[in-house]
Protein backbone atom coordinates (compact mmCIF):
# COMPACT_ATOMS: atom_id res chain seq x y z
CA UNK A 1 0.00 0.00 0.00
CA UNK A 2 3.05 2.36 0.27
CA UNK A 3 5.54 3.37 -1.73
CA UNK A 4 9.47 3.67 -0.96
CA UNK A 5 10.49 7.44 -2.35
CA UNK A 6 13.87 8.20 -3.07
CA UNK A 7 15.11 11.78 -2.25
CA UNK A 8 16.97 11.67 -5.22
CA UNK A 9 13.69 10.82 -7.06
CA UNK A 10 13.95 11.38 -11.29
CA UNK A 11 14.58 14.74 -12.32
CA UNK A 12 12.33 16.58 -14.15
CA UNK A 13 13.13 17.79 -17.27
CA UNK A 14 11.31 20.67 -17.73
CA UNK A 15 11.82 23.19 -20.21
CA UNK A 16 12.33 27.15 -19.20
CA UNK A 17 9.62 28.70 -20.57
CA UNK A 18 10.53 32.02 -18.63
CA UNK A 19 7.55 31.69 -16.47
CA UNK A 20 9.33 31.68 -13.29
CA UNK A 21 8.25 33.59 -10.35
CA UNK A 22 10.48 34.92 -7.42
CA UNK A 23 6.82 34.45 -5.46
CA UNK A 24 6.37 30.97 -5.88
CA UNK A 25 3.47 30.94 -3.24
CA UNK A 26 1.59 33.58 -5.05
CA UNK A 27 1.05 32.07 -8.15
CA UNK A 28 -2.22 29.92 -8.64
CA UNK A 29 -2.43 26.56 -6.78
CA UNK A 30 -5.03 23.39 -6.86
CA UNK A 31 -5.46 21.11 -3.75
CA UNK A 32 -7.07 18.08 -4.62
CA UNK A 33 -7.51 15.06 -2.05
CA UNK A 34 -5.94 12.14 -3.47
CA UNK A 35 -9.26 10.02 -3.13
CA UNK A 36 -10.51 8.12 -6.05
CA UNK A 37 -9.68 5.91 -8.88
CA UNK A 38 -11.70 6.48 -11.66
CA UNK A 39 -13.52 10.23 -11.17
CA UNK A 40 -11.66 12.81 -10.88
CA UNK A 41 -10.46 13.58 -7.66
CA UNK A 42 -12.93 16.18 -5.42
CA UNK A 43 -10.66 19.28 -6.35
CA UNK A 44 -10.49 23.37 -4.63
CA UNK A 45 -8.46 26.51 -5.36
CA UNK A 46 -6.25 27.80 -3.19
CA UNK A 47 -6.63 31.41 -2.00
CA UNK A 48 -3.42 33.48 -2.83
CA UNK A 49 -2.80 33.72 0.93
CA UNK A 50 -2.91 30.01 1.64
CA UNK A 51 -0.77 29.02 -1.30
CA UNK A 52 1.85 31.62 0.00
CA UNK A 53 1.42 29.60 3.33
CA UNK A 54 1.75 26.72 2.17
CA UNK A 55 5.18 27.50 0.70
CA UNK A 56 6.36 28.90 4.01
CA UNK A 57 5.37 25.98 5.70
CA UNK A 58 7.24 23.82 3.32
CA UNK A 59 10.45 25.56 3.89
CA UNK A 60 10.19 25.03 7.65
CA UNK A 61 9.86 21.14 7.11
CA UNK A 62 13.01 18.99 8.01
CA UNK A 63 14.32 17.31 5.02
CA UNK A 64 14.60 13.67 4.71
CA UNK A 65 15.92 10.96 2.65
CA UNK A 66 13.39 8.42 1.81
CA UNK A 67 9.47 8.03 3.10
CA UNK A 68 6.31 6.04 2.18
CA UNK A 69 3.37 7.95 0.44
CA UNK A 70 0.36 6.20 0.55
CA UNK A 71 -0.58 4.17 -2.25
CA UNK A 72 -3.91 1.62 -3.68
CA UNK A 73 -7.24 2.37 -3.28
CA UNK A 74 -8.97 4.70 -0.82
CA UNK A 75 -7.50 7.83 0.65
CA UNK A 76 -3.96 8.32 -0.38
CA UNK A 77 -3.56 12.23 0.83
CA UNK A 78 -3.28 15.76 -0.42
CA UNK A 79 -1.76 16.90 -3.96
CA UNK A 80 -1.36 20.38 -4.82
CA UNK A 81 -0.19 21.46 -8.19
CA UNK A 82 0.87 25.17 -9.34
CA UNK A 83 -0.13 25.99 -12.42
CA UNK A 84 3.22 28.37 -13.11
CA UNK A 85 6.55 29.29 -11.57
CA UNK A 86 8.81 26.73 -9.96
CA UNK A 87 6.73 24.63 -7.80
CA UNK A 88 5.09 22.07 -9.95
CA UNK A 89 3.33 19.48 -7.61
CA UNK A 90 3.40 18.83 -3.88
CA UNK A 91 2.35 15.45 -2.83
CA UNK A 92 0.96 15.24 1.32
CA UNK A 93 0.38 11.62 2.09
CA UNK A 94 1.23 9.85 5.32
CA UNK A 95 3.71 12.07 6.67
CA UNK A 96 5.62 12.57 4.03
CA UNK A 97 5.82 15.45 1.19
CA UNK A 98 7.73 15.03 -2.00
CA UNK A 99 7.98 19.02 -3.44
CA UNK A 100 8.62 18.70 -7.09
CA UNK A 101 10.11 22.01 -8.67
CA UNK A 102 11.35 22.57 -12.05
CA UNK A 103 14.40 20.08 -12.06
CA UNK A 104 14.57 18.49 -8.85
CA UNK A 105 12.30 16.76 -6.32
CA UNK A 106 12.88 17.03 -2.74
CA UNK A 107 11.28 15.17 0.34
CA UNK A 108 10.24 16.12 3.89
CA UNK A 109 9.31 15.10 6.88
CA UNK A 110 5.34 15.65 8.04
CA UNK A 111 5.53 14.99 11.38
CA UNK A 112 2.62 13.96 12.89
CA UNK A 113 0.85 14.67 9.19
CA UNK A 114 0.44 18.29 10.60
CA UNK A 115 0.93 20.21 7.31
CA UNK A 116 -1.42 17.28 5.56
CA UNK A 117 -4.29 18.20 8.38
CA UNK A 118 -3.67 22.29 7.83
CA UNK A 119 -4.01 21.72 3.88
CA UNK A 120 -6.86 19.26 4.21
CA UNK A 121 -9.28 22.29 6.16
CA UNK A 122 -8.31 24.52 3.84
CA UNK A 123 -11.00 22.39 1.70
CA UNK A 124 -13.88 22.81 4.06
CA UNK A 125 -16.56 24.25 2.28
CA UNK A 126 -15.08 24.04 -0.79
CA UNK A 127 -15.75 20.25 -1.68
CA UNK A 128 -18.61 17.90 -0.81
CA UNK A 129 -19.38 18.10 2.85
CA UNK A 130 -19.83 14.08 3.02
CA UNK A 131 -16.40 13.83 1.53
CA UNK A 132 -14.70 16.52 3.94
CA UNK A 133 -16.48 14.14 7.29
CA UNK A 134 -15.10 11.00 5.69
CA UNK A 135 -11.51 12.11 5.39
CA UNK A 136 -11.59 14.48 8.11
CA UNK A 137 -12.55 10.74 10.17
CA UNK A 138 -9.01 9.21 8.54
CA UNK A 139 -7.16 12.36 9.77
CA UNK A 140 -8.80 12.76 13.00
CA UNK A 141 -9.83 16.47 12.35
CA UNK A 142 -12.52 17.75 14.24
CA UNK B 1 29.67 -0.32 -35.57
CA UNK B 2 27.13 -2.59 -34.66
CA UNK B 3 25.53 -5.74 -36.53
CA UNK B 4 21.75 -6.22 -35.68
CA UNK B 5 19.93 -9.39 -37.11
CA UNK B 6 16.28 -9.57 -36.42
CA UNK B 7 15.32 -13.16 -35.71
CA UNK B 8 11.59 -13.01 -37.02
CA UNK B 9 11.49 -15.45 -40.50
CA UNK B 10 11.58 -19.59 -40.74
CA UNK B 11 12.16 -19.64 -44.57
CA UNK B 12 13.37 -16.46 -46.01
CA UNK B 13 16.54 -14.65 -44.95
CA UNK B 14 16.46 -12.83 -41.28
CA UNK B 15 17.08 -8.99 -42.40
CA UNK B 16 19.96 -7.38 -40.96
CA UNK B 17 21.37 -3.99 -40.37
CA UNK B 18 24.51 -2.43 -39.71
CA UNK B 19 24.50 0.61 -37.67
CA UNK B 20 27.34 3.17 -37.78
CA UNK B 21 25.85 6.23 -35.69
CA UNK B 22 28.88 5.54 -32.46
CA UNK B 23 26.95 7.25 -30.03
CA UNK B 24 23.97 5.33 -30.63
CA UNK B 25 25.56 2.45 -30.76
CA UNK B 26 27.82 2.91 -27.34
CA UNK B 27 24.28 4.09 -25.94
CA UNK B 28 22.23 0.73 -26.86
CA UNK B 29 25.10 -1.76 -25.99
CA UNK B 30 25.57 0.33 -22.44
CA UNK B 31 22.00 -0.59 -21.85
CA UNK B 32 22.49 -4.17 -22.99
CA UNK B 33 25.26 -4.70 -21.04
CA UNK B 34 24.09 -2.95 -17.93
CA UNK B 35 21.83 -5.75 -17.42
CA UNK B 36 22.57 -9.15 -18.72
CA UNK B 37 19.06 -10.11 -17.33
CA UNK B 38 17.87 -9.33 -20.92
CA UNK B 39 20.00 -11.13 -23.12
CA UNK B 40 20.69 -14.70 -23.40
CA UNK B 41 23.44 -16.84 -25.77
CA UNK B 42 20.70 -18.04 -28.39
CA UNK B 43 16.96 -17.71 -28.66
CA UNK B 44 15.31 -19.38 -26.32
CA UNK B 45 14.83 -23.40 -26.85
CA UNK B 46 10.84 -23.20 -26.66
CA UNK B 47 10.76 -19.93 -29.18
CA UNK B 48 8.10 -21.05 -32.01
CA UNK B 49 7.98 -18.90 -34.93
CA UNK B 50 7.34 -15.05 -34.89
CA UNK B 51 9.35 -12.40 -34.22
CA UNK B 52 11.61 -14.16 -31.43
CA UNK B 53 14.34 -11.53 -31.32
CA UNK B 54 17.41 -9.25 -32.03
CA UNK B 55 21.14 -10.77 -32.44
CA UNK B 56 23.65 -8.25 -31.95
CA UNK B 57 27.29 -8.67 -32.83
CA UNK B 58 29.77 -6.01 -32.54
CA UNK B 59 31.68 -5.26 -35.36
CA UNK B 60 34.47 -3.61 -34.23
CA UNK B 61 37.47 -5.10 -31.28
CA UNK B 62 37.71 -1.97 -29.44
CA UNK B 63 33.78 -1.67 -28.41
CA UNK B 64 33.52 -5.12 -27.59
CA UNK B 65 36.50 -4.87 -25.38
CA UNK B 66 35.27 -1.81 -24.07
CA UNK B 67 32.03 -3.07 -23.27
CA UNK B 68 32.51 -6.45 -22.11
CA UNK B 69 30.67 -7.30 -25.30
CA UNK B 70 32.10 -11.10 -26.73
CA UNK B 71 31.02 -12.59 -29.82
CA UNK B 72 27.67 -11.67 -30.12
CA UNK B 73 24.07 -10.95 -27.81
CA UNK B 74 20.89 -12.83 -28.11
CA UNK B 75 18.07 -10.05 -27.18
CA UNK B 76 15.02 -12.05 -26.53
CA UNK B 77 11.43 -9.78 -26.96
CA UNK B 78 7.93 -10.11 -27.12
CA UNK B 79 6.71 -13.20 -24.76
CA UNK B 80 10.56 -13.95 -24.34
CA UNK B 81 11.59 -10.43 -23.20
CA UNK B 82 12.68 -10.29 -19.63
CA UNK B 83 10.71 -7.67 -19.29
CA UNK B 84 9.30 -5.13 -20.52
CA UNK B 85 12.74 -3.07 -21.06
CA UNK B 86 14.15 -5.41 -23.57
CA UNK B 87 11.21 -4.71 -25.93
CA UNK B 88 12.02 -1.12 -25.45
CA UNK B 89 15.84 -1.64 -26.57
CA UNK B 90 14.45 -3.78 -29.30
CA UNK B 91 12.43 -1.44 -30.32
CA UNK B 92 15.28 1.58 -30.25
CA UNK B 93 17.50 -0.96 -31.98
CA UNK B 94 14.59 -1.43 -35.11
CA UNK B 95 14.28 2.58 -35.31
CA UNK B 96 17.58 2.84 -36.21
CA UNK B 97 17.40 1.02 -39.60
CA UNK B 98 16.15 4.34 -41.95
CA UNK B 99 20.16 5.43 -41.13
CA UNK B 100 21.63 1.94 -41.41
CA UNK B 101 23.27 0.37 -43.69
CA UNK B 102 23.09 -3.24 -44.88
CA UNK B 103 25.67 -5.79 -44.26
CA UNK B 104 28.39 -6.53 -46.67
CA UNK B 105 26.87 -10.44 -46.56
CA UNK B 106 23.53 -9.63 -47.03
CA UNK B 107 21.52 -12.52 -48.68
CA UNK B 108 20.30 -12.25 -52.30
CA UNK B 109 16.41 -12.59 -50.40
CA UNK B 110 17.27 -10.58 -47.95
CA UNK B 111 14.12 -7.41 -47.59
CA UNK B 112 15.60 -3.82 -48.14
CA UNK B 113 16.32 -1.30 -45.42
CA UNK B 114 13.29 0.60 -45.26
CA UNK B 115 10.33 2.45 -43.71
CA UNK B 116 8.04 -0.86 -44.14
CA UNK B 117 10.50 -3.13 -42.87
CA UNK B 118 10.97 -1.18 -40.14
CA UNK B 119 7.12 -0.68 -39.22
CA UNK B 120 6.70 -4.26 -39.57
CA UNK B 121 9.31 -5.07 -36.86
CA UNK B 122 7.59 -2.54 -34.52
CA UNK B 123 4.36 -3.85 -35.22
CA UNK B 124 5.65 -7.31 -34.90
CA UNK B 125 7.27 -5.93 -31.11
CA UNK B 126 3.95 -4.70 -30.24
CA UNK B 127 2.21 -7.40 -30.93
CA UNK B 128 4.95 -10.36 -29.89
CA UNK B 129 4.50 -8.97 -26.22
CA UNK B 130 0.58 -9.99 -26.11
CA UNK B 131 -0.24 -13.39 -26.16
CA UNK B 132 -3.13 -14.65 -27.40
CA UNK B 133 -5.07 -17.38 -24.82
CA UNK B 134 -8.34 -18.96 -25.00
CA UNK B 135 -10.70 -17.58 -22.09
CA UNK B 136 -12.62 -20.53 -20.91
CA UNK B 137 -15.96 -20.81 -18.94
CA UNK B 138 -14.12 -22.87 -16.19
CA UNK B 139 -12.72 -19.61 -14.92
CA UNK B 140 -15.86 -17.85 -14.08
CA UNK B 141 -16.86 -15.64 -11.18
CA UNK B 142 -16.04 -17.28 -7.60
CA UNK B 143 -19.25 -18.17 -5.68
CA UNK B 144 -18.17 -15.74 -2.84
CA UNK B 145 -17.73 -12.87 -5.63
CA UNK B 146 -21.06 -13.99 -7.64
CA UNK B 147 -23.14 -13.35 -4.43
CA UNK B 148 -21.87 -9.40 -4.62
CA UNK B 149 -22.95 -9.35 -8.39
CA UNK B 150 -24.87 -6.17 -8.49
CA UNK B 151 -25.50 -6.56 -11.98
CA UNK B 152 -28.32 -7.94 -14.19
CA UNK B 153 -26.48 -10.28 -15.96
CA UNK B 154 -27.40 -10.68 -19.13
CA UNK B 155 -27.01 -14.62 -19.79
CA UNK B 156 -24.16 -15.78 -22.45
CA UNK B 157 -24.07 -19.31 -23.50
CA UNK B 158 -20.43 -20.31 -22.39
CA UNK B 159 -17.81 -19.96 -24.93
CA UNK B 160 -14.35 -20.16 -25.03
CA UNK B 161 -13.35 -17.11 -26.49
CA UNK B 162 -9.88 -16.01 -27.42
CA UNK B 163 -7.94 -12.84 -25.42
CA UNK B 164 -5.04 -11.38 -25.43
CA UNK B 165 -2.48 -10.62 -21.90
CA UNK B 166 0.01 -8.06 -22.59
CA UNK B 167 2.87 -7.88 -20.36
CA UNK B 168 3.19 -6.32 -17.11
CA UNK B 169 4.65 -3.57 -17.94
CA UNK B 170 4.08 -0.45 -15.09
CA UNK B 171 6.96 1.98 -16.32
CA UNK B 172 5.08 2.70 -19.00
CA UNK B 173 2.75 4.45 -17.33
CA UNK B 174 4.67 4.87 -13.91
CA UNK B 175 7.63 6.60 -15.22
CA UNK B 176 6.62 9.88 -16.84
CA UNK B 177 4.83 11.88 -14.19
CA UNK B 178 2.56 13.71 -17.10
CA UNK B 179 1.32 10.02 -17.86
CA UNK B 180 0.68 8.46 -14.32
CA UNK B 181 -1.11 11.66 -13.50
CA UNK B 182 -3.50 12.29 -16.45
CA UNK B 183 -4.23 8.32 -16.87
CA UNK B 184 -6.83 6.15 -14.69
CA UNK B 185 -8.15 3.15 -14.21
CA UNK B 186 -9.90 2.73 -17.08
CA UNK B 187 -7.18 3.98 -19.26
CA UNK B 188 -4.83 1.03 -17.62
CA UNK B 189 -7.59 -1.51 -17.88
CA UNK B 190 -8.31 -0.68 -21.74
CA UNK B 191 -4.55 -0.27 -22.46
CA UNK B 192 -5.19 2.65 -23.94
CA UNK B 193 -3.04 6.32 -22.82
CA UNK B 194 -5.39 9.05 -23.59
CA UNK B 195 -3.82 11.79 -20.84
CA UNK B 196 -7.55 12.68 -20.45
CA UNK B 197 -8.19 10.59 -17.04
CA UNK B 198 -10.64 8.61 -19.34
CA UNK B 199 -14.04 7.87 -18.71
CA UNK B 200 -16.74 5.12 -19.35
CA UNK B 201 -19.21 6.15 -22.05
CA UNK B 202 -17.62 9.51 -22.56
CA UNK B 203 -15.56 8.10 -26.05
CA UNK B 204 -19.12 6.86 -27.16
CA UNK B 205 -21.16 10.60 -26.25
CA UNK B 206 -22.93 8.43 -23.18
CA UNK B 207 -21.05 8.57 -20.46
CA UNK B 208 -22.29 7.53 -16.98
CA UNK B 209 -25.09 9.25 -14.83
CA UNK B 210 -24.44 7.49 -11.54
CA UNK B 211 -21.87 5.25 -9.84
CA UNK B 212 -23.62 2.18 -9.65
CA UNK B 213 -22.53 -1.39 -11.42
CA UNK B 214 -25.56 -1.55 -13.71
CA UNK B 215 -25.05 2.15 -14.82
CA UNK B 216 -20.83 2.27 -15.08
CA UNK B 217 -21.50 -1.50 -17.11
CA UNK B 218 -23.66 0.32 -19.27
CA UNK B 219 -21.83 3.06 -20.12
CA UNK B 220 -18.60 0.58 -20.79
CA UNK B 221 -20.79 -1.45 -23.18
CA UNK B 222 -21.16 1.87 -25.49
CA UNK B 223 -18.00 2.27 -25.58
CA UNK B 224 -17.73 -0.74 -27.19
CA UNK B 225 -16.77 -3.71 -23.97
CA UNK B 226 -18.51 -6.57 -24.17
CA UNK B 227 -19.52 -8.98 -21.13
CA UNK B 228 -17.05 -12.02 -20.16
CA UNK B 229 -17.77 -14.67 -22.62
CA UNK B 230 -19.54 -12.61 -25.30
CA UNK B 231 -16.36 -13.33 -27.73
CA UNK B 232 -14.91 -10.36 -30.03
CA UNK B 233 -13.33 -11.98 -33.55
CA UNK B 234 -9.87 -11.76 -33.62
CA UNK B 235 -10.08 -8.66 -36.08
CA UNK B 236 -10.79 -6.83 -32.60
CA UNK B 237 -7.61 -8.18 -30.52
CA UNK B 238 -5.70 -7.00 -28.50
CA UNK B 239 -9.08 -8.21 -26.54
CA UNK B 240 -7.85 -7.88 -22.91
CA UNK B 241 -9.93 -9.76 -19.80
CA UNK B 242 -10.77 -6.80 -17.47
CA UNK B 243 -13.09 -6.47 -14.08
CA UNK B 244 -15.32 -3.59 -12.68
CA UNK B 245 -15.86 -2.78 -9.35
CA UNK B 246 -17.78 -0.15 -7.74
CA UNK B 247 -17.35 1.65 -4.13
CA UNK B 248 -21.04 2.49 -3.36
CA UNK B 249 -20.47 4.46 -0.29
CA UNK B 250 -22.22 6.32 1.64
CA UNK B 251 -19.44 9.06 1.02
CA UNK B 252 -17.19 7.28 -1.28
CA UNK B 253 -18.40 6.29 -4.77
CA UNK B 254 -16.27 5.53 -6.94
CA UNK B 255 -15.75 2.87 -9.82
CA UNK B 256 -12.24 1.01 -10.67
CA UNK B 257 -10.86 -1.44 -13.50
CA UNK B 258 -8.38 -4.13 -13.20
CA UNK B 259 -6.82 -6.04 -15.96
CA UNK B 260 -5.00 -9.61 -16.56
CA UNK B 261 -1.91 -9.80 -17.65
CA UNK B 262 0.52 -12.30 -19.77
CA UNK B 263 2.06 -13.10 -15.86
CA UNK B 264 -0.83 -14.68 -14.57
CA UNK B 265 -1.90 -11.63 -12.31
CA UNK B 266 -3.75 -8.61 -12.41
CA UNK B 267 -2.56 -4.72 -13.06
CA UNK B 268 -4.17 -1.76 -11.75
CA UNK B 269 -3.83 1.67 -11.76
CA UNK B 270 -5.19 3.94 -8.76
CA UNK B 271 -6.18 7.27 -9.95
CA UNK B 272 -3.13 8.95 -10.94
CA UNK B 273 -1.73 7.29 -9.15
CA UNK B 274 1.46 4.71 -10.62
CA UNK B 275 0.28 1.25 -11.77
CA UNK B 276 0.55 -1.83 -9.87
CA UNK B 277 -0.09 -5.54 -9.11
CA UNK B 278 -0.89 -5.40 -5.58
CA UNK B 279 -4.18 -5.37 -3.53
CA UNK B 280 -4.78 -3.04 -0.50
CA UNK B 281 -2.90 -6.07 1.81
CA UNK B 282 -0.15 -5.51 -0.87
CA UNK B 283 -1.03 -9.07 -2.03
CA UNK B 284 -0.25 -9.71 -5.94
CA UNK B 285 -3.72 -9.90 -7.45
CA UNK B 286 -4.72 -13.44 -8.44
CA UNK B 287 -8.31 -12.46 -8.86
CA UNK B 288 -10.24 -8.55 -8.94
CA UNK B 289 -13.51 -10.23 -7.61
CA UNK B 290 -11.76 -11.85 -4.18
CA UNK B 291 -8.48 -9.24 -3.71
CA UNK B 292 -8.86 -6.83 -0.78
CA UNK B 293 -10.70 -3.53 -2.46
CA UNK B 294 -10.80 -1.21 0.03
CA UNK B 295 -13.80 0.86 -0.34
CA UNK B 296 -14.66 -1.13 -3.93
CA UNK B 297 -16.90 -3.63 -2.23
CA UNK B 298 -18.83 -4.36 -4.68
CA UNK B 299 -17.80 -6.96 -8.10
CA UNK B 300 -19.65 -5.91 -11.19
CA UNK B 301 -18.27 -8.40 -13.64
CA UNK B 302 -15.72 -9.25 -16.05
CA UNK B 303 -15.42 -7.39 -19.37
CA UNK B 304 -13.31 -7.78 -22.74
CA UNK B 305 -12.00 -4.62 -24.37
CA UNK B 306 -11.27 -4.70 -28.00
CA UNK B 307 -9.42 -2.46 -30.55
CA UNK B 308 -12.57 -0.30 -31.59
CA UNK B 309 -13.34 0.62 -28.45
CA UNK B 310 -14.21 4.51 -28.00
CA UNK B 311 -12.53 5.86 -25.02
CA UNK B 312 -11.80 9.24 -24.12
Amino acid sequence: MRRIVGIVLVLLIVACGGAGTSQEGAAPMRAEIDLYSGRPNPNWDLSAEEAAQLTTRIERLPPISSGEIQEGLGYRGIIVAGSSGELRRVTVSNGVVVVERTGRTEAFADTDRELERWLFQTSKGRIDAAIYELVANELGVP
Amino acid sequence: MLQVTADVFSGRSNPTWVVTNEREVRAVLREVTRDRALVAEAAPPEAGLGFRGLIVESLSDELATNLDLQGSLYLPIGAYAADGRANELAERLVSLIGQAEPTVAAEPDALPLDQSLQDFLLDQITTSARQSVLDEPSLVIPAEAEAELDVEEESFVAATCGIELAQYNPGFWNNNTTIRYNNNCYNYASNKRTNTFAQPGRGAGSMYRAITCPEVTRAALADGLRRRFNCFPAAEAPRYLVALVVAPGPGFVDYHWYRKVREGFWGHKPGGTAARNLDNRGRIIEDPATCDRGPYTQFCGYFYTCRSQRIR
